[in-house]
């Protein structure tokens, strides 16, 4: 269901600051981003754009905890329960939040040596509960409609080319239909007809009401998806841009 | 257009019970004296107390682990990881602290504090132990399927049939050919001697099992098989495990979450991707940074 009201959030981000203290370099310190504010409601697509360096992928890794933020705050609201300050929530309550609602697609793909690719799609459906072949079943679908040649599915992705593995990488997320997914460069590695499947199953995804982040260098490929553009800048704070980002 | 059909069954939620919850577990070797605690850890840079020269191995750890979940240590040998899997597997008595595991007495219990029978109990139902060395989790000169009916005696179990059928299934899925179930492990590989040992951990269900380097000195291709094995295990069965490593690459495929050792103490716990990518403490930064 689409939310066209748009009024209650999903997600509500602000303040957002990442200030990395490097010990090993006497305690320099290096700027993540600085001050970002945003919202975000269910089936919309935030697009985050800005030069290297900017800090789009800080937010996103601040989103889900790979980065610690050192201030602000990052307000979500699960499925089930009371709003969350992500920036702060135990570490076992963000882990039940990755495992069932928020997906994260990285640049890299980094598995178990030995896993197959067809295991490395369905693992986060068993973690839901999933049994084997339901699983593999639904991976192979994801994989089909990836484009994801089937010669490959046996094979554990280590070797694959970059554009397989951002497809590989994709599936992963998107088979477990996220409320909130975080995409960083997406598309980065894909050609155009990759991308056009791509932008197919995101639109697919919030059609179903999925609130989806991505970073790009380049919005123009996912374009016609996005509904508001943050512009981050190096060295200073984000300035929201775009129509009505929530 | 649909994407795919949703998960039937859904996790447990974070706040259900913890399965373990460790309490200000120290343990020291010598005798031990007030000061010992405030003069050992990371800012003291040892972990042996200059007053009385005993060894404060674990200074006040404390953590909580839930069901199915896979924790991570990790720390330079001496770090006293190894030591507080050992004193949670009985095989140390600690000095001071509390544990409680829900599956005994709903975890109103401190199981440090049971009878040695008690132990006994908790020890082999509830607990199991991989050691580094196969063969101090293994007689290595009785058969592997005669290793693992061993560890079912122990819990009570006297059907042989019973005990040779739960043998069978436990070593294939572990990997062990099963036309050498009869043989003794000491004519095993390396690799393979550690998929005996946990086949044998996995005998009586337990829903903790503890994992000392089990990786460590082996092939790299035996130790991505290991792990793999252990991954799947511990998905298919629901096992929670604490696995301590000194390899950040063993932490970072196995763990969730991991905390970071030094001197007897936890210098840093979080997420295993935190902890690889945003490092807070000096110890843990230079830790990462020396990563291969």
């Amino acid at each position: 269901m689409t939310d066209q009201s748009a009024s209650a959030p999903i997600l509500s981000v602000r303040g957002l600051t990442k200030t990395f203290r490097l010990h090993t370099l006497g305690g320099a310190e290096i700027r993540g981003c600085d001050g970002v504010s945003f919202d975000l409601a269910p089936g919309r697509f935030l697009a985050l754009t800005g030069p290297n360096g900017s800090g789009k992928s800080s937010v996103l890794k601040c989103i889900y905890r790979t980065y610690l933020p050192t201030s602000g705050e990052i307000r979500y609201w699960p499925a089930e329960g009371p709003d969350v300050d992500l920036a702060r929530a135990d570490e076992r309550r963000i882990l039940v939040l990755r495992r069932r609602e928020i997906g994260y697609v990285t640049q890299f793909l980094r598995v178990v040596p030995r896993v197959s690719v067809v295991d490395v799609v369905a693992e986060g459906l068993w973690h839901m509960g999933c049994d084997a072949r339901t699983g593999r079943q639904v991976a192979r679908e994801m994989l089909t409609r990836l484009e994801v040649r089937p010669h490959l599915w046996s094979v554990p992705p280590a070797t694959f080319s970059a554009g397989e593995q951002q497809r590989v990488n994709l599936a992963r997320a998107l088979v477990l239909q996220p409320r909130l997914l975080l995409l960083d460069e997406p598309t980065a590695s894909l050609d155009a007809a990759a991308v056009a499947v791509v932008i197919d199953l995101l639109r697919s995804l919030k059609t179903s009401g999925t609130a989806i982040i991505g970073v790009f260098h380049d919005v123009e490929p996912v374009r016609p998806l996005v509904d508001g553009i943050v512009r981050m800048q190096a060295g200073a704070g984000a300035i929201p841009a775009g129509r009505g980002h929530g | 257009m649909s994407i795919a059909p949703a998960p039937s069954a859904v996790p447990p939620a974070a706040d259900a019970q913890p399965l373990l919850v460790l309490e200000r577990l120290l343990k020291i070797y010598g005798e031990g004296c007030p000061d010992c605690v405030a003069r050992t850890g990371p800012a003291a840079g040892t972990n042996v107390c200059p007053r009385c020269r005993s060894v404060v191995a674990c200074g006040d750890l404390s953590l909580r682990l839930d069901p199915g979940e896979i924790f991570g240590i990790v720390g330079e040998s001496g770090s006293g990881k190894s030591t507080l899997l050992r004193c949670l597997y009985f095989d140390e008595t600690p000095t001071a602290g509390h544990a409680y595991l829900t599956p005994y007495e709903a975890g109103r219990v401190d199981v440090f504090a049971i009878s040695p029978q008690r132990r006994r109990y908790v020890r082999h139902h509830l607990l199991g132990m991989v050691y580094q060395h196969p063969h101090l989790g293994l007689d290595l000169d009785t058969s592997a399927g005669g290793n693992i009916a061993e560890k079912m005696l122990m819990a009570g179990t006297r059907h042989v049939g019973r005990m040779r059928e739960r043998a069978r299934e436990l070593l294939g899925r572990t990997e062990v050919p099963l036309d050498r179930m009869d043989e003794p492990p000491r004519r095993f590989s390396g690799g393979m001697q550690q998929r005996v040992q946990i086949a044998k951990t996995l005998a009586n269900n337990p829903p903790l099992v503890l994992l000392d380097e089990v990786t460590t000195g082996q092939d790299v291709s035996v130790q991505a098989r290991v792990l793999d094995l252990i991954r799947s295990l511990g998905r298919s069965l629901g096992l929670a495990m604490i696995a301590v490593s000194h390899d950040l690459g063993v932490i970072r495929l196995l763990a969730q979450r991991t905390a970071v050792m030094k001197n007897g103490r936890i210098v840093e716990l979080g997420l295993t991707d935190q902890i690889l990518e945003d490092p807070q403490h000096p110890y843990t930064q230079l830790l990462v940074s020396s990563q291969l």
